[in-house]
């Protein structure tokens, strides 16, 4: 794992406006059922692959076109290693967006005075963990 | 440190799955010492760019081995003590040149300790302003990119710099800045491996020259070898004295005695054959002898283009 890679991917990802209008939909909109109606729970949310996908599409596709990677390969940097740092970096940015949007809806459902069972929220950030890493996995090794 | 070692380098492209192979290098053994600036020169498409590709580790060869001291040039030691200059150089176009050049000193493992003043020294090295190194990439000109991309590959002092048409799109500014950095690279003892078609910078920059063609290396020959090849020397005397004072039979006269030939006579210029650099220098003494008083004497090619033209046939086309 390379921090240097991963940092630069985060602000490669986050200088693209598209990408950052289509996750702040992602993102934005799955909660506002939740905000705004009783009864709504984690479901509403879906899985993080919306989110995963525009975080990650074109993550080593973009490098290898633009031919920027013939310069980091030109580095003390393996391969392997910039492969598992954009599959890492991906993924850690996948997940914490996840968590907080599971973090976001548990306060909601709270303060319509139906707070989620600490177990089920668990259990529903942690599998929309493991899906982008998997996913996050899937899209650094097409 | 061993320096470069090429044995029987050869490599080959196939253009698309079914295309005709097309051989990009052939067969290519050469020994570039520790600290020799060394350069290859050739047309298009001779396979220059593919040989940096394989020195850098990023093409691998069909057959043949390189080493770089002692070690495959894909090692991770060996590119922590590398720098590189593509031809056709592509940023992050988000990135401001300052970020740009921290990113390289960070990814180039070097100490987090003094970045900042490594990267302002590197702006400033290649004519950069600090306004210019805070300025995203998507605004700079090509020779911006240019001078940007060099402060790249002299990041962290390498001791190997591979650069592929490093003055290409630089303004004339910038190409004089470019022959005195590399200069003192080689000056410094970095092994510098250029390749360019501006044979004036690779001749004031390199010890030796290869002279590539189709994938061959059809000479290697040391720049200093100019001096013994024949040239067209142009020479400007002051006043009438060409032509007038010392008309053209005695001018030829004068150069046979010297072991040249008189070209043609244009006042106040001549122009003469010479063999090499003693036969020059008679020549000078013959016509100050007679009396002329020589303003000017400069040859109409410059030491590495006169290896060039008397290269094989073939690599010099």
């Amino acid at each position: 794992m390379n921090t240097t890679l991963i940092t630069a991917l985060w602000r490669q990802r986050l200088a693209s406006p598209v990408r950052l209008v289509l996750l702040g939909t992602l993102f934005g909109i799955p909660l506002l059922p939740i905000l705004f109606m009783q009864g709504a729970g984690f479901s509403v949310l879906g899985n993080s692959q919306g989110l995963v996908l525009v975080l990650g599409a074109g993550m080593i596709g973009q490098d290898v076109s633009s031919g920027v990677l013939q310069l980091i390969y030109a580095r003390p940097v393996r391969r392997p290693e910039y492969v598992v740092s954009r599959w890492l970096g991906v993924a850690f940015a996948g997940s914490a967006l996840s968590l907080l949007q599971v973090a976001l809806a548990s306060g909601f459902m709270a303060a319509h005075g139906a707070p989620p069972a600490a177990r089920d929220a668990v259990m529903f950030a942690g599998a929309r963990v493991l899906e982008s890493f998997g996913l996050a996995a899937v899209l650094a090794l097409l | 440190m061993t320096g470069i070692q090429i044995e029987g380098l050869s490599k080959t492209y196939r253009r698309g799955l079914l295309g005709e192979p097309v051989r990009a290098l052939a067969d290519v053994s050469v020994s570039i010492a520790p600290g020799e600036a060394f350069g290859s020169i050739g047309p298009n498409g001779a396979g220059k760019t593919t040989f940096l590709g394989c020195l850098l580790g990023f093409l691998r060869p069909d057959a043949g081995r390189i080493t770089i001291d002692g070690r495959a040039p894909d090692d991770i030691t060996i590119r922590a003590v590398t720098g590189y200059l593509p031809e056709r150089l592509v940023l992050d176009r988000w990135m401001s040149g300052y970020q740009f050049l921290a990113y390289h000193h960070a990814l180039a493992r070097l100490p987090a300790d003094g970045r900042e003043a490594e990267v302002e020294r590197a702006l400033e090295r290649v004519g950069l302003d600090p306004e210019a190194g805070r300025r995203t990439v998507r605004r700079y000109s090509r020779g911006m990119l240019q001078r940007l991309g060099l402060a790249q590959a002299l990041m962290g002092r390498p001791r190997y710099v591979f650069l592929d048409e490093p003055a290409s799109g630089v303004d004339p500014a910038g190409v004089v800045l470019f022959r005195r950095l590399l200069s003192e690279l080689a000056r410094d003892g970095v092994t510098v491996i250029l390749n360019s078609h501006q044979l004036a910078q690779v001749e004031r920059v390199c010890g030796r020259v290869a002279f590539v063609k189709a994938g061959r290396v059809e000479a290697i020959e040391t720049v200093a070898a100019g001096a013994g090849h024949a040239r067209v020397l142009r020479v400007r005397a002051a006043g009438d004295a060409l032509g007038t004072r010392v008309p053209r039979e005695q001018l030829a006269v004068l150069a046979s005695s010297a072991g040249a030939t008189l070209h043609d006579l244009a006042p106040p210029e001549a122009r003469f054959t010479v063999a090499d650099d003693d036969a020059a220098a008679r020549l000078l003494q013959a016509l100050i002898g007679a009396g002329v008083p020589v303003a000017e004497a400069t040859p109409e090619e410059s030491r590495l283009e006169r290896l060039f033209l008397d290269a094989p046939e073939e690599s010099a086309s």
